[in-house]
């Protein structure tokens, strides 16, 4: 009879699977980013639906977000003249919303750049373990 | 009788391993009772069966009568108790009686006023609660902090056993005189809970020695239901992991869970060992339950972690946060309607100075106002408000969410989000940004 918590499990830039996990408020999005980020505002819209006809404990769902960004700041090498945002995806679901499992499918362009970049990196640094 | 209660749900064994193998029969009505009245959710019980939700169906109309005509054999004593109803039977059997007739059988052959029952206890919310404020010599003080003036017995105690019982009645604070030649260890309101009363942790204090108020204290593992005669300390193992404090062990201690405390706190001291230091949390809470209000219940909050941001033994980050809950009271208790004003300051390691010179010192204020509407139907939708000020920045932020159940268990949702910063000062920093998943990391773990 243990308490189990993740508290503070969160490095979704990290190497550890476990600790990819956060979470979705303000913009809603799946994706982990610190692009477009803004002290101007931001307005964003989620939606999801369950598939329909599969059992209970197949509790997948379909979504989509979208969102428009007041003058992004800038990140890194990344220059945010995109303001728009959008991802859609496949989300498996745990204890109704407790748990969500989240795989992007779709994104738009500067996502997907940066999404790329850090999946680089995190099998580089895997490579790495092994090698030494 | 307590085996009883416990046969109907639990083995001796659980019961034991429970700490509630020594607690009357009647705890199972007084803790029906509480499960609502303590939330302030509880119902009349002269409503139509219409009226009821479903919880207090079974609260109220069967649990908090029972102890309400308990209270009222403890007052007139069994024999007189029976004698009246006996007669009531015999006036009306075979014919149909109304809530008065028993009123009217029950004042005309005690000569007593027994408004305190039929009026209060039985048609209105108000809550009975007395408490007990000093004691010096045979002079004890006694304060009715609840809202009914129902007669109620004090006792004295000697080896476990009662010395005297008087009955009193009054309102506000009254010092009385206890009986001159009798020894007792120490003094109880209703010894055997025969009131629905809804806190007896201040019913009780010892003729001499320290903290005479507290009750003897009791620890028990993974405790669940109120003990009444002690002061519980609850306790079960816990176990966390982070990036930075890796595994963690520790303890949870609690004091209350069925039925809530007036007074909650849950303390969980860990371990970390990843970065060999000390984290957790803690969490304090009061509640405050108005009768007649437009709050059901006003809670105050005191909360604090601590946590490791890297892998340093010294680099810990501290937050305090200390909040009022209003939860506003809804019209109908069937309602699904849900409305909070949560009001809340937080004084946290100043993350600025943190993340530049590595410096965690507890120099950061923030204030929240947030406005929670909840409509929990079917089709359920909730609309959130916030704003938040530091001394950096202003900024305020508005959801909505809706979910519509479009077939059994599957669901469409929607949610609109918005954000904006109304003011900024010069000195901003961007870790305070709207992004687009969110905070993570550090930064979530930090507000």
């Amino acid at each position: 009879m243990i308490i189990c918590f993740w508290e503070g499990l969160e490095d979704p830039t990290g190497t550890n699977l476990w600790g990819k996990q956060f979470v979705a408020n303000d913009g809603g999005f799946t994706i982990y980013s610190p692009q477009f980020s803004t002290s101007e505002w931001l307005a964003a819209i989620n939606t999801s639906i369950a598939i329909p006809y599969l059992p209970g404990i197949l509790n997948f769902h379909i979504y989509g977000n979208i969102a428009y960004i007041g003058s992004p700041d800038d990140f890194q090498t990344y220059n945010n003249s995109d303001k728009l945002a959008w991802e859609c995806g496949i989300q498996y679901r745990i204890a109704n919303k407790a748990v969500v499992i989240s795989l992007p499918l779709f994104m738009s362009k500067q996502l997907e750049d940066y999404i790329v970049t850090m999946f680089m990196a995190i099998t580089l640094s895997v490579y790495d373990l092994v090698s030494t | 009788m307590m085996i009883s209660f416990i046969k109907c749900f639990l083995t001796e064994k659980q019961a034991k391993l429970l700490g509630i193998e020594d607690l009357p029969y009647k705890t199972f009505h007084r803790i029906s009772y509480l499960m609502t009245a303590r939330y302030n959710i509880d119902q009349s019980a002269s409503l139509h069966s219409e009226q009821f939700t479903s919880t207090n169906y079974g609260q109220i109309v069967y649990h908090k009568t029972s102890l309400v005509f308990d209270h009222l054999l403890g007052y007139l004593g069994e024999e007189r108790f029976n004698s009246i109803m006996q007669n009531f039977y015999n006036e009306w059997k075979f014919k149909h009686p109304y809530p008065d007739d028993i009123r009217k059988a029950f004042e005309k052959e005690s000569g007593k006023d027994l408004s305190w029952l039929f009026d209060d206890l039985i048609s209105t919310t108000k809550k009975l609660d007395y408490k007990i404020t000093g004691l010096r010599k045979n002079q004890l003080t006694i304060k009715n902090i609840g809202n009914i003036d129902a007669p109620f017995p004090v006792s004295g105690i000697k080896d476990d056993s009662i010395v005297f019982t008087q009955w009193y009645n009054f309102s506000g604070k009254k010092t009385v005189s206890l009986p001159e030649n009798k020894d007792f260890d120490y003094i109880k309101i209703d010894p055997d809970y025969v009131m629905p009363e809804m806190y007896t942790y201040n019913n009780y204090i010892r003729k001499r020695g320290l903290f005479r108020k507290i009750e003897p204290l009791h620890f028990q593992l993974a405790g669940v239901v109120e003990n009444t005669e002690k002061t519980n300390i609850y306790f079960f193992p816990a176990m966390g992991w982070n990036e930075y404090n890796n595994y963690m062990l520790g303890l949870l201690f609690y004091n209350s869970f069925l039925p809530r405390n007036k007074f909650e706190y849950q303390l969980m001291p860990m371990y970390g060992f990843g970065n060999h230091n000390l984290a957790g949390y803690f969490n304090l809470e009061y509640h405050i339950l108005p009768y007649e209000s437009i709050f059901k219940e006003v809670t105050l909050g005191l909360s604090g972690k601590r946590y490791a941001y890297s892998n340093a033994s010294d680099d810990n980050f501290e937050k305090v946060k200390a909040e009022v809950n209003f939860h506003l009271k809804r019209s109908d208790p069937k309602s699904k309607i849900f409305n909070n004003i949560i009001l809340s300051g937080t004084l946290a390691t100043g993350i600025k100075y943190l993340l530049a010179d590595r410096n965690p010192t507890l120099s950061a204020y923030f204030f929240d106002l947030d406005f929670i509407h909840r409509n929990k139907t079917y089709n359920p939708y909730s609309v959130i408000v916030n704003a938040q000020y530091y001394v950096e920045y202003l900024k305020a932020s508005a959801e909505f969410n809706y979910q519509w159940n479009y077939m059994w268990k599957k669901s469409a949702e929607v949610r609109f989000f918005g954000g904006a910063f109304l003011n900024k000062s010069d000195s901003y920093s961007p870790i305070f940004n709207y992004g687009l998943s969110g905070n993570s990391g550090i930064y979530r773990l930090y507000l």
